[in-house]
């Protein structure tokens, strides 16, 4: 029988391991592994050099899942992801065989994903959901676990094609990457720059476990108040019209709690606290509700927001 | 011990001082409202109502409160855990089984009487106590401010008379007059009957027990008063006239030496 202190244990090594190639960004590195554990997927936002491509680069390999990536632009094309038919010759017959494109592994980065057109985002999205990729009249179904991180970056807006609502509500978490420290900083110099040595990572889990691990984080007992805590606050974004124009959907309820599990494990625990709600609401939420006129005239985020209800809703 | 044991246990503990406390609060609300309608003379069960409300708004109340989640404020270790723990117990997993695990270690730290407010009940308890008092000195007085039953019969007797009064065909016929000054085909001897009405209000009389009771000790000794003390100055005989009779004086001389020698002789 499988213990909490194995978990954390897990958890610990999994973080410690990441911290040998990644300097700093704990927060963004924690919610990369919950998204994961909730067999969802993730956007960050960050501005480019913050290290978002090689976080997620680096838990595929300690993870031993496989990894592709996509880099968006205005012509790439949904059989560039999905792959397509190609004509090959086979006992002096010529026929199609499916080559399959990037969509095809475990990790998906998709870089830069507002540069690519609604009908490439839409045939990643599909794979998003569905689990499956359907070319032709054929569907073909996705190995397990499958993650897209999908990156955007918050500044050059002209020829992109922001994510529209529905699209990006499929996203577990909007993670947002900052700058690091002066301190932080200095350690990136002093590993990329004047290292010599390239760190050996250790190979913490494997696709078994992690199925594993997403079937666990199910069984974290929640008590009522805080699920109902937790819907409340996804209503109130609904409800509250002084700041907000479009409020989260259900899918942001259940995220809030499935979210608030995984952490709850990641911490070695065996319940969910409100703890958990509070810290998982903000990159829930984020995406999910559009603010009105009112709260951008005045300057306010969608963070300020979601926290002014979290203060509300105790 | 079993963790479903231990649920059981916490809602009967807490359901106990929570009817306790609901209890005390609606004696209070019942004595104070006796005490406010006594001096209206109004039914003494009236002050029931108020009292039967609160009670059951409480009780409302009290079953809505969560003793979980006041365990948990007294016992942080035990916060968000407990209600975790009682709201999945019937869920048969690993976290499950290790959180009541968890639970149950912690569970037998709580102790109850953290839980009963005794300032709470001891002031509760005085102010019935007060309350009680108050009632029974009350009581041989007899305060009465205004008299609501009275002013209610009073009220309906005047709505009697109204409804009759409106019946009749005009004001002269109350007397049972019809317009030619003799009796109605309808009309009693007597006149109209909601005339005699106060005739049969029966006449209650009441008398105060304390100012009727009588002490034999305050009988004293009469008191000796001089008559003139008592009569007034202003009142005297004074003679209206002097009634003389005429007598001769020779006459009178005889008579004066009758009586002379009578003396003498003897």
């Amino acid at each position: 029988m499988v213990s909490l202190e194995q978990f954390k244990r897990t958890f610990d090594a999994l973080f410690k391991e990441v911290e040998k190639v990644i300097v700093g960004q704990d927060e963004v590195i924690e919610q990369i592994v919950i998204a994961m554990l909730c067999d969802s997927n993730a956007l960050l936002e960050g501005y480019p050099g913050l290290a978002k491509t090689l976080a997620v680069r680096t838990i595929a390999e300690l993870m031993d899942l496989e990894f592709s990536r996509i880099q968006s632009t205005p012509d790439l094309m949904p059989s560039d992801i999905t792959g397509t038919y190609v004509l090959q010759e086979q006992g002096g017959r010529r026929v199609f065989k499916f080559q399959q494109g990037p969509v095809f592994a475990n990790i998906v980065l998709a870089d830069e994903i507002n540069r690519a057109t609604p009908k490439t985002q839409s045939a990643l999205l599909e794979a998003m959901q569905e689990k499956q990729v359907t070319v032709g009249n054929e569907t073909f179904q996705l190995d397990k676990p499958f993650f897209v991180l999908a990156t955007q970056n918050p500044i050059e807006q002209e020829g992109t094609y922001p994510l529209p609502e529905a699209q990006s509500d499929r996203f577990l978490f909007k993670i947002k990457t900052t700058y690091p420290s002066i301190q932080e900083e200095e350690e990136i110099v002093a590993r990329f720059a004047e290292g010599t040595k390239v760190p050996k990572l250790r190979k913490v889990l494997n696709r078994d476990s992690i199925i594993a691990l997403q079937q666990y984080v199910k069984q974290i007992p929640v008590s009522k108040d805080i699920r109902s805590r937790a819907v409340k606050i996804v209503a109130a974004t609904r409800k509250g019209k002084t700041l907000i124009e479009y409020g989260a959907s259900p899918r942001a309820s259940i995220g809030i709690i499935m979210a608030s599990k995984a952490r709850a494990l990641i911490h070695g625990r065996n319940h969910v606290r409100n703890e958990d709600i509070n810290a998982m609401a903000l990159p829930i939420l984020r995406h999910r509700i559009i603010l009105n006129f009112e709260a951008e005239r005045k300057g306010i985020s969608t963070d300020d927001a979601v926290k002014e209800i979290l203060k509300q809703i105790k | 011990m079993s963790f479903r044991r231990v649920v059981k246990e916490i809602k009967f503990t807490f359901g106990t001082i929570y009817f306790f406390f609901t209890l005390l609060r609606t004696i209070i609300i019942l004595l104070i409202c006796f005490l406010i309608i006594t001096p209206f003379n109004l039914p003494w069960y009236l002050a029931l109502i108020p009292a039967a409300v609160y009670f059951v708004r409480r009780t409302r109340k009290d079953r809505k409160r969560s003793p979980f989640s006041e365990i948990e404020k007294k016992y942080p270790g035990l916060k968000e855990k407990l209600r975790a723990a009682k709201d999945n117990y019937d869920e048969g997993n690993v976290f499950v089984f290790d959180l009541h695990k968890e639970v149950l270690a912690e569970v037998k730290r709580v102790a109850v009487s953290n839980f009963f407010d005794t300032k709470k009940a001891r002031n509760d308890l005085l102010v019935v106590c007060i309350l009680c008092l108050v009632v029974v000195i009350m009581a041989p007085f007899n305060v009465q401010i205004f008299d609501f039953n009275f002013t209610l019969d009073d009220l309906s007797n005047k709505i009697q008379d109204f409804a009759s009064g409106m019946g009749n065909k005009g004001g002269s016929e109350i007397l049972g007059e019809d317009d030619e000054g003799g009796l109605g085909e309808f009309d009693d001897i007597f006149g109209e009957k909601s005339i005699a009405v106060l005739g049969d209000e029966n006449l209650e009389i009441e008398i105060a027990t304390d100012n009727a009771e009588l002490d034999i000790s305050d009988v004293n000794e009469a008191e000796e008063i001089e008559f003139e003390t008592l009569y007034p100055d202003e009142i005297g005989a004074t003679a209206s006239g002097v009634a003389e009779e005429y007598i001769p004086t020779h006459q009178q001389e005889i008579v004066k030496n009758y009586y002379k020698k009578i003396a003498t002789e003897g």
